[in-house]
């Protein structure tokens, strides 16, 4: 069987997941043929588990050994350093989530990604999941008409403090570039839009270290309005416990709901405007059906966007998560932080990527890199990468 | 003992809290007035209540001091003059709800019923449903803790073109002085208030005529902030089919659900801010599930009303604490008119003048009039729907 020869670009919390998957056969086209991490005992236990796996401290000596596709999973502001450097060397380049950290930098990647003849693709792993693949294809048929409204209160993210102080970048600007949207949020962001579309105008309201000792965002509500005149709404916190995932989406024919692993539909065989255009009694409904949509059940998460990179790369498949789509959900998360930070709603079209920058900037001269960090504070990220 | 009732304006909700008075359903009330103005309507009202006395006007039958109490039951805007007039004759008072249309005068109303000694109360039947009474004791009870987050996605008030098409003072800033949340919501901005306590700032969006041929809001999206640093999001619409009614309220200790006629209580051992803090282990999850059951809500307060007159029964919806959600409905407009974060209180003088801009340019088109409703009993679409 052919395989890739896939190098991973930082080994730690979800670089060790993506190196598991491959050694636990996860991943029967992919071989894992080097690591690079800035810190040897990263490594070393990959070595000691797969021997023939070779190792680096220097990312572009690892880009240079003989792999033919990497992952890129470093610190989030050098994604896209390193996913144009991989590109420009003609390597097949998945990048972990977010793109970048500012919409300045992913179009660079994203221009590079045109001119090189490679693969480039998105860890947006949530795209596997079979609801919310069941939910875009509903939406996507059009079977329901069009959106009117969509509602995520996406607020089980929750992080205790401890968390944060595990590492001395998170959460900071200089370090993550942003909070919750920036680490958190990504998936959700990314779904939205894949799902949804994207809005037209964003209008925020933030909350910045508010439930945690933080310099960034932990606490988000954000009311969206789209093309078409629908409106939407996205709520978002580490800071609640127990804390909710429900996504509902309003259209013509009624309504879809995900939550708690089940897809709920409302449908009616008329639109709402059609009906209320033709009826006679002043108060009155159309009827609707209530089913739970069956879907296939399968949701192979990480490993089902690395089987994918690896079978675009062998047979030409098409990619789940196209990289140059990784712009879209940070352009609305960059779109929340810009609203809040000059008070003002955004047009999403005419968002300024080189004022972000600069806004953003100006937040890293400031930032203050957390001294309270307790080593070696363990943090089971197992159960995190919803 | 038993106290002689007058109904004021004798439409849809009129002639039924009448008629529930005239078959006894309430004890310790007699109906001996009913006052309307439309001359068919009289004429009807005389048919089906052949012994009780009718008035063309308010302050005939005020001046007459023939009855212990009365209920308002007008148009919204004659609500707070009929309600002052009827206070300065000592009359007890029962309002349907809104209270008024705009908040300005209001504190006169409430200083006059003060000095009057009498009980004024206003029509806000859903504190009764059980579920919601069920809530407001949890949190009373500090079963959640400590308030953090409210997220009310009340969808479900639809209305067709021909509800619309029923009442040429429906739906216009002259007739009504709102939409939605004048006409429609006020129960769950009552609610959300009563449950979540006042909002120190509004901000909103409030979409006008966007699902219907009408010049008031059909829908709303609030975006609410506390005193305590909690934040509430409450979403509106008479465009929605089938809607959604769902209450979530987090606090540090847990979370309240209201979803289709249930209530899931989810409860901490100990508060997520101590957990946060490490001040705790991670608190133990335990939850409860209630149902709602069928219930009249017009009729408990109609009957607390009298027990509150006859016996000194304290209020479940006093006057007092209905001017609360005028006062959210109210910054909820203004923040749309400006585009600007409202702080609470309102300066009321300013909204009555933009309202009354409003109304200047109201277009107050005679629409076609279909109502000719004589239902006698109480609608269903007037309780809790879920």
């Amino acid at each position: 069987m052919k395989k890739i020869k896939l190098g991973i670009l930082g080994i730690g919390n979800i670089g060790s997941v993506h190196t598991n998957n491959v050694l636990d056969g996860k991943c029967p086209n992919v071989e894992l043929y080097a690591v690079c991490d800035l810190k040897e005992e990263k490594t070393a236990w990959v070595k000691e588990k797969l021997p023939s796996v070779k190792c680096f401290k220097n990312a572009e000596q690892m880009m240079d050994s003989g792999i033919d596709s990497i992952i890129i999973c470093v610190p989030h502001y050098d994604h896209p350093k390193y996913a144009i450097m991989a590109m420009k060397k003609g390597l097949h380049t998945l990048v972990e989530k977010p793109a970048g950290v500012y919409t300045k930098q992913v179009l660079e990647m994203n221009k590079v990604a045109d001119e090189c003849n490679v693969k480039f693709a998105l860890m947006m792993n949530q795209r596997t999941n079979c609801i919310y693949r069941k939910m875009r294809e509903i939406v996507k048929s059009g079977e329901m008409g069009e959106i009117k409204r969509t509602s995520w209160i996406i607020t089980d993210w929750y992080r205790p403090q401890a968390y944060y102080d595990s590492g001395d970048w998170r959460a900071t600007w200089q370090g993550e570039g942003g909070g919750v949207l920036l680490n958190q949020c990504p998936h959700n962001l990314d779904l939205w839009q894949w799902i949804c579309g994207m809005p037209t105008i964003v209008d925020t309201k933030m909350h910045y270290g508010k439930w945690h000792n933080i310099e960034v965002e932990d606490d988000v509500t954000a009311y969206v309005e789209y093309a078409n005149g629908a409106t939407g709404t996205f709520i978002t916190t580490t800071g609640d416990t127990p804390g909710t995932n429900r996504f509902e989406i309003t259209l013509e024919k009624g309504k879809l709901i995900a939550e708690g692993g089940k897809l709920l539909m409302w449908k009616s065989d008329i639109t709402e405007k059609e009906f209320s255009r033709t009826n006679e009694i002043a108060f009155s409904s159309p009827e609707f059906k209530f089913s739970e949509v069956e879907t296939d059940g399968e949701n192979p998460q990480h490993a089902g966007i690395l089987n994918n990179f690896a079978d675009a790369i062998l047979n030409d498949a098409k990619l789940i998560a196209d990289g140059r789509e990784g712009i879209n959900g940070l352009t609305i998360s960059n779109s929340m932080h810009m609203s809040s930070w000059l008070g003002k709603e955004i047009v999403v079209s005419e968002l300024d990527s080189e004022l972000f920058y600069d806004e953003l900037m100006k937040r890293v001269a400031t930032s203050k890199r957390k001294t309270e960090v307790k080593e070696g504070a363990e943090v089971n990220m197992g159960d995190s990468f919803r | 003992m038993s106290i002689k009732v007058a109904v004021i304006g004798v439409g849809n909700i009129g002639t039924a809290h009448a008629s529930a008075i005239y078959n006894g359903e309430i004890d310790g009330m007699e109906l001996c007035a009913l006052c309307d103005t439309d001359e068919n309507r009289i004429e009807a009202l005389k048919e089906a209540f052949p012994d009780v006395s009718i008035f063309k006007s308010s302050d005939e039958l005020l001046e007459g001091k023939i009855a212990d109490a009365v209920i308002i039951a007008t148009p919204h805007y004659f609500h707070p003059s009929i309600a002052l007039k009827a206070l300065e004759s000592g009359h007890n008072v029962i309002s349907e709800k809104p209270l008024g249309v705009y908040t300005y005068g209001i504190d006169k109303l409430l200083e006059t019923q003060k000095r009057s000694g009498k009980v004024f109360a206003v029509m806000l039947n859903q504190r009764t449903n059980k579920l919601f009474s069920l809530a407001k004791k949890m949190i009373s009870d500090g079963k959640i803790g400590k308030i953090k987050r409210s997220v009310w996605i009340i969808t479900n008030w639809y209305r067709t073109d021909e509800y619309y098409a029923s009442g040429n003072w429906r739906a216009t800033w002259q007739g009504e002085g709102g939409g939605v949340l004048t006409n429609q919501a006020p129960h769950n901005l009552d609610l959300w208030q009563w449950l979540c306590g006042m909002p120190n700032s509004i901000y909103a969006v409030c979409n006008e005529g966007k699902y219907h041929n009408i010049e008031v809001e059909d829908e709303a999206t609030i975006y609410a902030e506390y005193e305590n640093g909690a934040s509430g999001v409450f979403i509106s619409s008479t465009g929605d089919y089938p809607g959604t009614n769902r209450l979530e309220i987090t606090g540090d200790r847990g979370k309240i659900v209201l979803e289709r006629g249930t209530l899931t209580l989810t409860e901490l051992s100990g508060s997520e801010r101590d957990f946060c803090s490490g001040k705790i282990e991670e608190p133990i999850i335990s939850e409860a599930v209630f149902y709602d059951e069928d219930y009249n809500g017009h009729k408990r307060i109609l009957q607390n009303f009298a027990n509150a007159i006859l016996y000194g029964e304290e209020l479940i919806s006093p006057a007092s604490d209905a001017v609360n959600e005028v006062l959210i409905c109210n910054a909820s407009y203004m923040s749309s008119w400006t585009g600007e974060k409202i702080k609470l209180p309102l300066d009321e003088e300013k909204y009555l003048d933009m309202l009354k801009k409003k109304i200047e340019n109201s277009a107050q088109v005679a629409k076609s009039s279909h109502e000719n409703l004589f239902d006698k009993a109480y609608l269903k679409r007037w309780n809790t729907n879920w």
